[in-house]
């Protein structure tokens, strides 16, 4: 029988998961490497419960993947925004999740699942006007009629072919 | 551990967790979801809306504007607090405010609205810095410039300049640079270049000098290298067109020096900050030191002209009229191995990782491994004699060109011709593969240099009115061709010209 954890959230809720699909999260692996078996749940002070379930599925899913192939990816390959389906169907969550889901993957440093929803934000984002954006996320815009006159002017050599 | 008590296992636990680096310290979007007092002041005193019909369009949407002014995320001065407003609970408070008289149905269609607008987040307000950083590197230079004309914050996220650098590196690839570029200015200078090609925008420079046709050229930001068939090497200023340097046997015929230069056509050339290297149809290749020019080996082996030469880190590679290929030890020039297999003269070859890629007269081209000398691979398809072949630097695809006037594009690792570049009129006598802005540029005895794109095969740029007589030779980096002919003249195209600040990406 797989061997099994508990992970306790910000708002006191009880997890208990496979120690395999905790240890995606590189910041619980640390953990579990120092101080070896624990019958203690392990605090997560910085994410709630609802937020820290979404985060084991993913980890469910993802269990099997190879590590991460791509360490030299930071900073000589190109980026791209292409996510596969099933992350695709697990990031439809709304925005408030969707942050806390990425501060979450920060915190508990899992870089695959911060990276796809740092692209899914990416992909709110792409192809849309600065009116549009501002939309999307609720958006002021603070700046005077001659800032973005300014910043226009500034930015007009992107639209040039 | 036998020591400890019953309690210390916890506490060391949290211990461990609380002294962890936070990496995120802003981290909690719903527990700051609190109302921004100021802006939802919905039917106090002077509003005029007791005064209006309770029900209908126009105070609706007043409240709206109101709530989607009270979910505004953040205060001016106090840069972490984040507020998250209009969350149901308390919307319904703000609605069935009874003073103002506005009574509105949980069920009405604003209450979704509100909901639904309460749930929107700005992402650069409630995420740290490297994180909104990420995600705007994933993006394109057009969105990311909308990003800068959304909000002050978005443009302060949106300058950063390591976001600029990895949308740089996104669109044009792993830029080479000196440090404390500004990539923003770099990706600015680098579009107005790309338009200035697209638009045949160049500047003409002939560099006339050589008495004979020239068969082979280099250049790098400072200088071009050419050979003739008038047996000199010349070394020139790129920027003047000055010929600074020409290498050729003293006018006497002095003994002494005359078996240190070529006695013949300088038919190849390669060079690197150490070395230059050249091959000649008098059967040798010289090595020559860099920056003196001094010759330092010649290498013998070959019983017939040397048509080509490259090399890499460790080896020096020589292909010959006699069929055979050489490789040389770089630092010792002792003669390796020699690789024999194909039946006509082979006329390129080409060097990466390992590979040594050759074409021939036979019309095939072979790839070869450097180390034990085996061919690992032959691609078939030409049909005629090939003149020219070209290695990616990820050693995955090769180019190939000769007397059937096609271009093949080839996968280095299955064999398959990827794509057939036609429009030639005569013999591809040269290519040259510029990997990193993904060009082909092609040379042939039609007269004509064109420019393919390496990825879709479409034909970008096509030279027509330059050279009157064969191209023997062309090579490109981003803002210029370098193109010799038998009419004796070198030609440098250079699209920077008009471009100011063109110096941001010398690499």
């Amino acid at each position: 029988m797989a061997v099994q954890i508990k992970l306790m959230s910000s708002d006191q809720a009880m997890l208990v998961v496979d120690k395999e699909v905790a240890e995606r999260s590189v910041l619980i692996k640390n953990m579990l490497d120092d101080i070896g078996e624990v019958d203690e749940a392990i605090p997560i002070p910085n994410v709630n419960e609802a937020v820290l379930k979404k985060v084991i599925e993913w980890c469910e899913h993802h269990k099997g993947d190879s590590p991460s192939t791509n360490d030299e990816e930071s900073d000589s390959r190109k980026r791209s925004t292409d996510i596969e389906e099933w992350d695709q169907k697990f990031m439809q969550v709304d925005q408030e999740m969707l942050f806390e889901i990425i501060l979450a993957a920060n915190y508990l440093d899992i870089k695959p699942l911060l990276d796809v929803g740092c692209k899914t934000v990416a992909n709110m984002i792409k192809g849309k006007s600065p009116e549009e954006i501002r939309k999307t996320f609720n958006i002021q815009n603070d700046f005077t009629a001659e800032e973005e006159e300014q910043i226009r002017r500034e930015n007009e050599w992107a639209e040039d072919r | 551990m036998s020591a400890s008590t019953p309690n210390s296992p916890p506490r060391r636990l949290r211990d461990l967790v609380h002294s962890l680096p936070f990496r995120s310290r802003r981290h909690s979007i719903s527990s700051a979801a609190v109302l921004n007092t100021e802006s939802v002041v919905v039917g106090g005193e002077g509003d005029g809306y007791n005064n209006r019909e309770v029900k209908g369009g126009p105070v609706k949407r007043t409240v709206r504007k109101l709530m989607r002014r009270a979910s505004l995320s953040f205060r001016p001065g106090e840069k972490s607090s984040f507020v998250v407003t209009g969350r149901r609970g308390r919307s319904r408070t703000l609605m069935g405010d009874g003073e103002s008289g506005i009574v509105l149905d949980d069920k009405d269609e604003g209450d979704s609205y509100y909901a639904e607008m309460a749930k929107r987040v700005d992402p650069v307000t409630v995420l740290p810095t490297e994180i909104t950083a990420q995600i705007l590197s994933y993006l394109d230079h057009m969105s990311l410039v909308q990003c800068e004309s959304v909000s002050r914050r978005w443009r302060e996220a949106a300058s950063n300049r390591h976001v600029w650098r990895q949308v740089f590196r996104n669109e044009h690839g792993p830029w080479e640079s000196r440090p404390g570029k500004n990539w923003k200015q770099m990706f600015q200078v680098n579009h107005a270049l790309h338009a200035s090609w697209n638009r045949h925008d160049m500047n003409i420079k002939y560099l006339k000098g050589h008495t004979d046709a020239v068969y082979c050229v280099q250049f790098d930001e400072n200088k071009v290298i050419t050979g003739s068939r008038d047996r000199t090497i010349r070394v020139w200023d790129i920027k003047t067109g000055e010929c600074q340097r020409v290498l050729k046997a003293p006018d006497d015929d002095s003994e002494s020096h005359a078996n240190e230069f070529h006695t013949a056509s300088v038919l190849c050339l390669q060079f690197d900050d150490q070395i230059l290297v050249t091959g000649s149809s008098d059967h040798s290749v010289i090595v020559w030191s860099l920056p003196s020019y001094k010759p330092i080996g010649r290498l013998l082996a070959h019983r017939a002209g040397v048509l080509d030469v490259c090399f890499d880190d460790k080896h020096i590679i020589s292909c010959s009229k006699d069929t055979t290929i050489c490789i040389w030890d770089r630092h010792t020039r002792k003669l390796l191995r020699q690789l024999k297999g194909h039946r006509g003269p082979v006329n390129a070859v080409a060097v990466r990782s390992n590979q040594i890629v050759s074409a021939s007269g036979d019309a095939l081209v072979k790839l070869w491994d450097i180390e034990t000398g085996e061919c690992l691979r032959e691609f078939k398809g030409h049909h005629r004699g090939l003149a020219c072949v070209q290695f990616s630097e990820d050693a995955k695809t090769i180019v190939s060109g000769g007397n059937d006037q096609d271009i093949k594009i080839w996968d280095a690792k299955t064999g398959e011709c990827l794509r057939t570049l036609s429009g030639h009129k005569d013999l591809v006598r040269t290519l040259h593969l510029d990997c990193l802005n993904r060009r082909i540029i092609s040379g042939s005895y039609d007269a004509t240099v064109k420019v393919w794109h390496l990825d879709t095969g479409k034909k970008l740029l096509d030279i027509t009115q330059y050279h009157s007589t064969w191209i023997l030779a062309a090579k490109a980096d981003y803002k210029r061709i370098v193109s010799t002919s038998q009419d004796s003249r070198t030609l440098v195209l250079d699209f920077s010209a008009k471009i100011k600040g063109i110096e941001v990406l010398e690499q």
